[in-house]
């Protein structure tokens, strides 16, 4: 990632602050100028915060809302975006943020938490003792559909530490940012959450006769 | 020369690109010599791009032009 300190901001009209460790902070932007770094900056990331939104609302009306609201925060904030530094990540934990203030609330659900301690599973061991062409069969079963019912599953912390960082493919410490919460507890969320999840691909595929059935294993 | 439980141990860092560097050429040379962490490390590897791959959504088509008309509403 681009040390802060080492960019170069193109538009020094636009520059009114030196921070404390000589990085820029844009504190005004034009109109015209704010939509065109939109335009340009944060359009291409639209398609994967649309899925981002999806798999965080888990319905496809409430991920358009959410989104939308996202973006109209992004796009009046985006004078506190540091040129340079990591947009992606910026523009995630605008979308986080929403969807806490917003959606979350309004579900007034306590916190929900995986309900039991899953041993040492992993799907590795339930394909057991793997042939390359078990796995290959394993892993050609499973739908697109499954792998989202599988992470939709997830209560919402570990759902959304597992998207972040197996499809998104974010760093542990873009990850803690983004949920604003210690390195520890996202390792621990990733760990916990994606047990859960290969034991829902581990259901289906056993469902379908790929397995051997949890309750015949020993 | 790490031993199969370190390996697997630090399996999880390595394929989320988080292990210290220090700690890479121990375990990849552990993995040239063990088939059956080698094994698992693949499993894991392609587990984790299946997840990747098949969790993508395509935008309606009306989206961007939906949030340009969101944004063009926005008083800054």
């Amino acid at each position: 990632m681009t040390d802060s300190t080492d960019q170069v901001v193109d538009q020094p009209d636009v520059i009114d602050g030196v921070q404390n460790d000589g990085s820029i902070l844009r504190t005004s932007l034009s109109t015209e100028e704010r939509t065109r770094l939109f335009e340009e900056q944060v359009v291409p990331f639209l398609d994967r915060l649309y899925g981002a939104a999806v798999r965080y609302t888990r319905d496809p009306v409430a991920a358009e809302d959410l989104l939308q609201e996202a973006m109209a925060k992004a796009y009046s904030a985006f004078h506190q975006y540091q040129q340079g530094t990591n947009l992606k990540a910026w523009l995630y934990r605008i979308l986080h943020n929403t969807y806490i203030s917003q959606y979350r609330k309004k579900q007034r659900r306590p916190q929900e938490d995986l309900q039991h301690e899953l041993e040492d599973f992993s799907l590795y061991k339930a394909v057991g003792g793997t042939t390359r062409s078990a796995e290959a069969e394993v892993f050609e079963a499973i739908t697109d559909d499954e792998v989202k019912e599988a992470l939709a599953e997830l209560p919402d912390t570990f759902r959304m530490a597992v998207f972040l960082a197996d499809v998104e493919g974010f760093a542990y410490k873009d990850i803690a940012e983004i949920m604003d919460t210690p390195i520890g507890t996202v390792m621990s969320r990733l760990h916990r959450g994606r047990k859960q999840l290969q034991k829902s691909l581990a259901q289906y595929a056993a469902s379908r006769g790929l397995l051997a059935d949890e309750d015949e294993e020993v | 020369m790490a031993n199969c439980s370190e390996t697997i141990a630090d399996l999880t860092a390595y394929l989320d690109g988080e292990l210290p560097e220090s700690r890479l050429g121990e375990l990849r040379e552990h993995l040239d010599r063990c088939l059956s962490c080698d094994d698992r490390a693949c499993f894991e590897e392609k587990l984790k791009a299946l997840i990747r791959e098949r969790c993508t959504e395509s935008m309606p088509v009306d989206m961007l032009s939906k949030i340009r008309a969101r944004i063009s509403q926005v008083e800054v």
